[in-house]
């Protein structure tokens, strides 16, 4: 099976994504390496994308456009797809795929969906928290929780938890925060700087 | 006394605009307020049941279930208090008796539109999506001005995917509101979503007639430059409507360059936007 690496940064940013919109569903996507191998693959960034109505395309085809370019002078690639649902017992990948999960698969083989375990989302969260699947031929073949991985293993749970504590999630921009107002930076530079610090921390 | 002024002033802002703020008004009650209750003055009971709603939010419930006790010694029979508590029987996920109360309550009061929409959440909660949007489609023939509940079945339906349907209700709120550029955007997307050369030509309409309202409304301008370009590259669409579509797909182009130079912030990804 393949292996699943999860760096902070964008585990991170997942779980802030959730935690500051706990009554709606939210989505995003996950950047990793391109020309990685087919036996492991490490997603080192999340770009948080919507909160407001999920199922409507014009503004997902203009986020995609132009993480793709940003992605890819960066030599990273649209690799995965990520998604909480608004139902907090709902953690079915059916669901929570949609149209971006579906056309990130027809770029990338195999891309992968994560699905944010709304109900054991917490203050305490372990990479049980992330359901991951690996997409092939519209299907979902979902990975056993040993090869996923959090890098780091210790310092991510303990990153986690204190952007929590500390409210961080106010930080996070999303697309649709940026198409509010243009000067948010969907990429979360500051909160990548942040994160950084709190990895850090001993 | 001071402090306490400026914080019943925050909630009843925050209660009159009806912002949701639900972990800040649940701060603000744990921090300070519950130590003072009997100094809230007249806007006790407001101030109780607004903390009610923000605690279950946040699912906190024994601070929902004491606003609910205090309610329930003012008002034994209110059904205001009475739909809280099964506000709280739903945040316990216990569907079965929230559902009695709300039904109880709508026995005696046929026009209780409150404990109406609440079977609709309770539906929602409980997953049964198609179960929600008939209710609300129940409670929509008798409330029918009723903005609030459009938007809410637009978005189920959206939710559903089916976007015929979703377009009516917001059909509904145009006509309810027709100077709001967001009803437009949002029915424009819905249109873009559908697809097809004559839901793009609306998706147009829509679109410009959002940015006619308000010039500021980014994703209207974004929703323009993409429904253009695909009508300027359409094999449908005649060679008048290329030409026009093509000058259009300039013109937005060159408006959202300028809103990021007058933002002041340089986005190296919009090069993705030149064909």
């Amino acid at each position: 099976m393949t292996e699943v690496k999860i760096n902070a940064r964008a585990f991170c940013k997942m779980i802030l994504h959730a935690a500051k919109y706990p009554h709606c569903a939210i989505n995003g996507v996950l950047l990793a390496k391109s020309g990685a191998s087919n036996k492991e693959i490490e997603f080192l960034d999340a770009v948080p994308l919507f909160h407001i109505c999920l199922n409507l395309t014009p503004m997902a085809e203009i986020a995609l456009m132009q993480i793709d370019e940003l992605a890819s002078s960066r030599g990273l690639v649209i690799a995965g797809y990520y998604a909480a649902n608004e139902n907090l017992r709902d953690n079915s990948f059916e669901k929570a795929s949609n149209k971006i999960a579906d056309k990130i698969a027809s770029n990338f083989t195999p891309s992968y969906i994560v699905v944010i375990n709304n109900s054991k989302l917490s203050s305490e969260n372990s990479k049980s928290v992330l359901k991951v699947a690996q997409i092939t031929e519209g299907n979902f073949k979902q990975i056993e929780e040993p090869y996923i991985h959090t890098n780091p293993t210790e310092g991510t749970v303990r990153a986690t938890r204190d952007l929590l504590q500390n409210k961080a999630y106010n930080d996070l921009v999303d697309f649709d925060n940026h198409l509010d107002n243009i000067q948010l930076d969907w990429m979360n530079i500051q909160l990548n700087k942040d994160i950084e610090g709190y990895l850090q921390e001993k | 006394m001071g402090v306490l002024k400026a914080d019943i002033d925050q909630l009843r802002k925050w209660r009159e605009n009806n912002e949701r703020k639900s972990r800040e008004t649940l701060d603000i009650w744990l921090d300070r307020l519950w130590l003072n209750i009997d100094s809230l003055g007249n806007e006790k009971y407001l101030i109780l049941e607004q903390v009610c709603i923000a605690a279950l939010d946040c699912h906190v419930l024994s601070v929902a279930k004491t606003c609910i006790e205090n309610l329930y010694k003012e008002f034994p029979n209110s059904l205001r208090v009475k739909k809280l508590e099964a506000m709280h029987f739903e945040a316990n996920e216990d569907f079965d008796n929230a559902l009695d109360i709300l039904n109880a309550i709508i026995k005696v009061d046929e026009s209780n539109s409150a404990a109406r929409k609440r079977k609709v959440a309770v539906f929602k909660a409980q997953g049964r999506i198609v179960d929600a949007i008939k209710e609300l489609t129940e409670y929509l023939k008798i409330f029918m001005a009723d903005v609030d509940a459009w938007q809410e079945l637009s978005e189920l339906y959206i939710s559903e995917n089916d976007f015929g349907k979703a377009a009516f209700c917001v059909e509904e709120l145009i006509l309810h509101n027709p100077h709001n550029h967001l009803l437009h955007q949002r029915y424009a997307d819905i249109k873009y979503t559908q697809g097809g050369v004559e839901n793009l030509e609306l998706a147009k309409s829509y679109y410009s007639q959002a940015l006619k309202m308000n010039p500021k409304n980014m994703r209207a301008l974004y929703g323009l430059y993409l429904t253009a370009s695909s009508l300027s590259t359409s094999s449908k669409s005649t060679t008048q409507k290329k030409k026009e579509a093509t000058k259009i797909v300039e013109w937005s182009l060159k408006q959202i360059k300028n809103k990021y130079a007058d933002a002041d912030v340089m986005v190296s990804a919009l090069a993705a936007l030149e064909i």
